[in-house]
């Protein structure tokens, strides 16, 4: 056994380790501002990598790699479900947005079109640009208080909708395994926080449970 | 026992990234540079141009590389030292740009050094203890 070895962390402390690690890198690397074509397609094709991982079956995305569902399991101990939101309604709203909010800035900031300034830059100086993700980040803490444990991701993140649509349409006419049958059949009701989360911790209970 | 799929998916979103910050600096220097907030305080001239289509190819040899990586971490696990190294390398390189040739600001090599540790901790902290492997091993030949 190797000195590395010896300080290996449990799985549950591992996975908390990298969700502060990009709690800590949205917050302080992350610069919010409207993105130009650019970063609009590499900022797409990163999210088509994290896509296919995901399609794969890998619940690194969401149990460790998301800062949103991070900040949500570590306000766990607030959590209680008070307001039901139909995901359906959740996600397709939350979707819209995300597709929608870049070309409508386009339109009303038609030069930030061109330029390439970069999301990830650590600048001390314009701290105005972090302020939004420290607000959003409270707002995500808060919100477990009303939507329950992670409440935001069931309710409203379309991420794992896009994962099943995708892993319903490579999957499609093929004897394909139990887990992507049950998780394609989830689309509507998603559980897939839920199956990544536990499958990332054995403490953990379900998520999002209905 | 810790899965290897994290790790896997890790270098598979790794060799992505690689593959098109590659492209983009030997192709579009400016723009490549630009992913990884990267900027000559005195502009752009041909030896740059020539630097970051160098730096290019190596990027494009690593994510080709990272690629095979992904697909059986566990028979090249050793390659998580060559994504440590490469961060370690980025680092040192930026702090020589910055306080020798001062061609970058510290600002710029603060961000760096961040993303490089960040990275570096990420890759570090996925990969499988040597225990785990052997209690891999050991279920696979059982079955």
């Amino acid at each position: 056994m190797t000195r590395l070895d010896r300080v290996t962390l449990s799985p549950l402390r591992r996975r908390r380790a990298l969700q502060l690690i990009f709690v800590f890198a949205n917050l302080a690397l992350v610069e919010a501002h409207l993105p130009g074509l650019l970063w609009l397609a590499v900022g797409g094709f990163f999210w088509a990598m994290l896509v296919l991982v995901s399609v794969s079956g890998s619940g690194l995305v969401c149990g460790s790699m998301c800062w949103i569902g991070a900040i949500q399991d570590f306000a766990e101990p607030l959590a209680r479900p008070r307001v039901h939101v139909d995901p359906r309604l959740g996600r397709s709203l939350t979707l819209g947005l995300l597709v929608s909010w870049i070309p409508v800035g386009w339109l009303l900031l038609p030069a930030v079109l061109l330029h390439q300034r970069t999301p990830i830059d650590l600048d001390l100086g314009s701290w105005q640009g972090h302020v939004f993700q420290i607000v959003l980040a409270l707002a995500i803490a808060a919100s477990v208080t009303v939507l329950g444990k992670r409440g935001l991701c069931h309710s409203f993140c379309p991420f794992n909708t896009v994962v099943a649509a995708v892993r319903g349409a490579f999957y499609r006419g093929q004897a394909v395994s139990a887990p992507v049958i049950a998780c394609a059949r989830q689309s509507a009701r998603c559980h897939g926080c839920a199956v990544d989360a536990v499958s990332s911790s054995n403490r953990l209970t379900k998520v999002g449970s209905e | 026992m810790k899965s290897i799929k994290p790790l896997q998916a890790l270098f598979f979103i790794w060799a992505g990234w690689e593959l098109v910050n590659g492209v983009l600096s030997l192709f579009a220097a400016p723009i490549g540079g630009s992913l990884v907030s990267w900027a000559p305080k005195s502009g752009w001239n041909a030896d740059l141009y020539a630097m970051s289509q160098q730096y290019g190819l190596a990027m494009i040899v690593l994510g080709l590389v990272y690629l095979v990586v992904a697909s059986n971490p566990v028979r090249y696990l050793a390659f998580v030292w060559v994504v440590v190294a490469e961060q370690v390398l980025g680092i040192v390189i930026t702090a020589y740009e910055t306080f020798g040739t001062h061609s970058q600001t510290v600002q710029q090599l603060l961000t760096q050094v961040t993303v490089n540790v960040i990275i570096a901790a990420v890759f570090l902290l996925l990969r499988p203890s040597r225990a785990a492997l052997l209690g891999r091993t050991e279920g696979a030949a059982a079955t």
